[in-house]
């Protein structure tokens, strides 16, 4: 379990939108699932028994208080990318902008842009934790990745008219 | 510029993936030099994998995790109200892995018989008969001076199921009795803590858990329930 954390810090980050909020999904689920270790069922996949239950915590937490959006924290915990000052700066406001357009996917294309692309999973792996067909995977990360260079596009072509104007 | 060609797309994102095999690989790559409108769009299905990444990076495990997580009790959550009543488990023989899971799941404090259980005299049994063609939420009194009180409907892969909670002079739980043809069949009880006070954490758990296992998602909304229940 404590070998499936990054993976779960990725798929509870993708429901959560925002870390602090995904950690203590985590560890609710962990707690959880160390409670009720007999409900799996050896031989299936830990990580898709682990996705489920934290799926249905979620669902209980958002069920139990509808006002939970906090997506303020956004691009927080970047390593500078670059090595003046300005760069860093530059990088930061380019990761944060990423962040926030991943965070307006659908939730179905975040966690599998999450589960492949942060957490490097492979296409079958996602596929087999997410209980959905590889070829859903792929369409998804494709649809995904479509929406996102449309909007970091989008971006762009705003912010340099406002420079210009 | 131009975001279409599906097909070829699945293939270049795949490559960016790296999960082309490697001949495979090695050839669209060539293509991919040689094309410089594929060399464009295989580069936005790298550069975007690459900004994910780097945008959602979540950093390394948090030591606060790993030592609530290593810190967490492997067995069911001891609370006070579930030692003290020693929590009678009866689950139905059907279902057997399930039941054996969940014997897994409770430990050593829960007893477990199978099958039936005494004819005509099992509180759950009433429970469910007496709450046929009640919503959620409604309560009905029993024969022996109790009462009943259904907490959610689902669809689940054993059909047609209710959580309800008993209450009467010397016992309380809460139960999960399913449709069956030829009538209502108690699939889970629980002992519980009296009144239709909320279930102490263990018993919660080993009704969610068992819920799960069944394939129970969402409770049923008041329409859906009352088609069923029709």
């Amino acid at each position: 379990m404590i070998a499936l954390l990054p993976r779960l810090r990725a798929f509870a980050r993708s429901l959560t939108r925002a870390q602090d909020t995904a950690d203590d999904l985590v560890q609710a689920t962990c707690e959880k699932a160390l409670r009720n270790l007999g409900g799996f069922t050896p031989g299936t996949r830990l990580d898709a028994w682990l996705f489920r239950i934290m799926r249905n915590a979620w669902i209980d937490t958002t069920r139990a208080r509808r006002d939970h959006t906090a997506i303020d924290d956004l691009g927080e915990g970047l390593e500078p990318a670059g090595e003046d000052g300005r760069a860093v700066v530059m990088a930061r406001l380019e990761l944060a902008d990423v962040a926030r357009a991943v965070d307006a996917l659908p939730e179905e294309q975040r966690s599998v842009l999450m589960l492949v692309c942060v957490e490097g999973m492979r296409y079958r792996e996602a596929a087999e934790a997410l209980g959905i067909p590889e070829g859903t995977v792929m369409s998804r990360l494709a649809r995904g990745r479509a929406a996102l260079v449309q909007m970091l596009d989008g971006n762009a072509a705003r912010s340099v008219s406002g420079r210009t104007g | 510029m131009d975001w279409n060609g599906e097909k070829d797309d699945t293939m270049l994102m795949a490559l960016a993936d790296g999960e082309l095999p490697a001949a495979e690989a090695r050839h669209l790559l060539a293509r991919v030099a040689a094309d410089p409108d594929l060399t464009d769009r295989f580069a936005r299905f790298v550069e975007t994998r690459d900004l994910v990444r780097q945008a959602m990076d979540p950093g390394p495990v948090p030591a606060r995790l790993l030592a609530a997580i290593e810190a967490a009790p492997a067995l069911p959550d001891p609370g006070p109200n579930v030692v003290a009543l020693r929590p009678r488990m009866r689950a139905l023989a059907r279902p057997m892995a399930l039941a054996a899971a969940l014997v897994l799941a409770v430990g050593l404090g829960a007893v477990l018989t199978g099958g039936g259980g005494a004819p005509g005299g099992d509180p759950a049994l009433a429970a469910a008969r007496a709450l046929e063609g009640l919503p959620t939420g409604a309560e009905a009194a029993l024969a022996d001076g109790g009462s009943a009180r259904a907490l959610a409907s689902f669809d689940t892969d054993a059909g047609f199921c209710r959580l309800v909670a008993v209450a009467a002079l010397a016992l309380a739980e809460r139960a999960v009795v399913c449709r069956t043809e030829g009538g209502w069949t108690v699939a889970l009880a629980v002992a519980e803590a009296g009144g239709f006070l909320p279930a102490s954490d263990g018993a919660a758990e080993l009704v969610d858990a068992y819920l799960d296992r069944i394939g129970a998602g969402l409770p049923l909304d008041p329409e859906a329930e009352a088609a069923r229940l029709d």
